[in-house]
């Protein structure tokens, strides 16, 4: 079993890469995006800055239009039209956990309040999203 | 797994970049729910990367011919699917968002799969769907073959 095969506890998908004429097979596992729905190769190390949702209770793929909270099914009722844009809550509470040196957008850190607590335990660092 | 499972295999001549294989076009009505895909070069081996994606479609191309998908569970009711799936356009689809991207070379098979849940999923939009499209390809004309497996 190659090295990379559990690279996260709960994948949601899988990619494998099979070489025809050795028959080695490499694993890779994906996360989705909670938000926009895209799946990405998890790659320890890479430098990719990534985020996740506390509302969502899942990853995002760190780009800049997933720094909202949109979940996936929304997004998709807002494509199918059945879901009016303006009332999806974006806003706070909800609270994106990023790493310390990401940049996205205008954010501004916020004090640990009370009700951020609970995620707040370690070195992690909770932004607000204007 | 709920609804019926259908897979559809297509092959093209990678000889430009952004070639579509194959567009899955749901209905009003139906989301497409993409979970499988595997991706090879038949033909010689070559020496090629090539990139595939699978973007949401929200038109469908025009000049293109329609395939023939297969039903994955032998006792599924409908025998064929309501989506509509072609390939071979003259003018491709239209691009929506990207849901995945695998990159492999052309003597490597490639095979993405979703656990449920996590499936890659179009909008229940007419003429919107889920398009395979060769991105890129680093050289040469790899005949780029792809089997794609969705419920509905």
């Amino acid at each position: 079993v190659p090295d990379n095969r559990k690279s996260v506890v709960r994948p949601h998908g899988t990619v494998i890469l099979t070489d025809k004429f050795s028959g080695k097979e490499t694993h890779h596992d994906t996360l989705q995006c909670c938000h926009c729905m895209r799946h990405w190769i998890v790659v320890k190390g890479s430098g990719k800055r990534r985020g996740w949702c506390f509302r969502c209770n899942g990853p995002t793929c760190g780009a800049d239009a997933c720094m909202d909270h949109i979940p996936a099914e929304a997004q998709l009722e807002i494509l199918e039209g059945t879901r009016n844009p303006g009332s999806v809550s974006v806003g706070m509470p909800g609270k994106l956990w990023v790493p310390d040196d990401i940049s996205v957008g205008d954010k501004k850190e916020v004090k640990p309040s009370e009700e951020t607590k609970p995620e707040n335990k370690t070195s992690r660092k909770i932004i607000s999203i204007d | 797994m709920s609804g019926s499972a259908y897979h559809v295999t297509h092959s093209i001549t990678a000889d430009g970049d952004d070639k579509g294989i194959i567009n899955l076009e749901g209905s009003a009505t139906m989301r497409i729910y993409l979970y499988d895909l595997k991706l090879s070069c038949s033909g010689a081996p070559v020496d090629a990367q090539v990139i595939v994606h699978v973007n949401r479609s929200t038109a469908i191309g025009s000049g293109g011919t329609g395939l023939t998908e297969q039903k994955v569970d032998p006792l599924t009711v409908n025998a064929a699917s309501a989506t509509t799936v072609g390939g071979d356009w003259t003018a491709d689809p239209t691009d929506g968002n990207t849901l995945e991207d695998i990159a492999f070379n052309g003597r490597v098979t490639g095979r993405f799969a979703a656990i449920p849940k996590h499936e890659l999923v179009s909008a229940a939009t007419a003429a919107n769907g889920l398009f395979i499209v060769e991105n890129a390809r680093s050289t040469g004309s790899p005949v780029v073959r792809c089997t794609v497996s969705w419920r509905e």
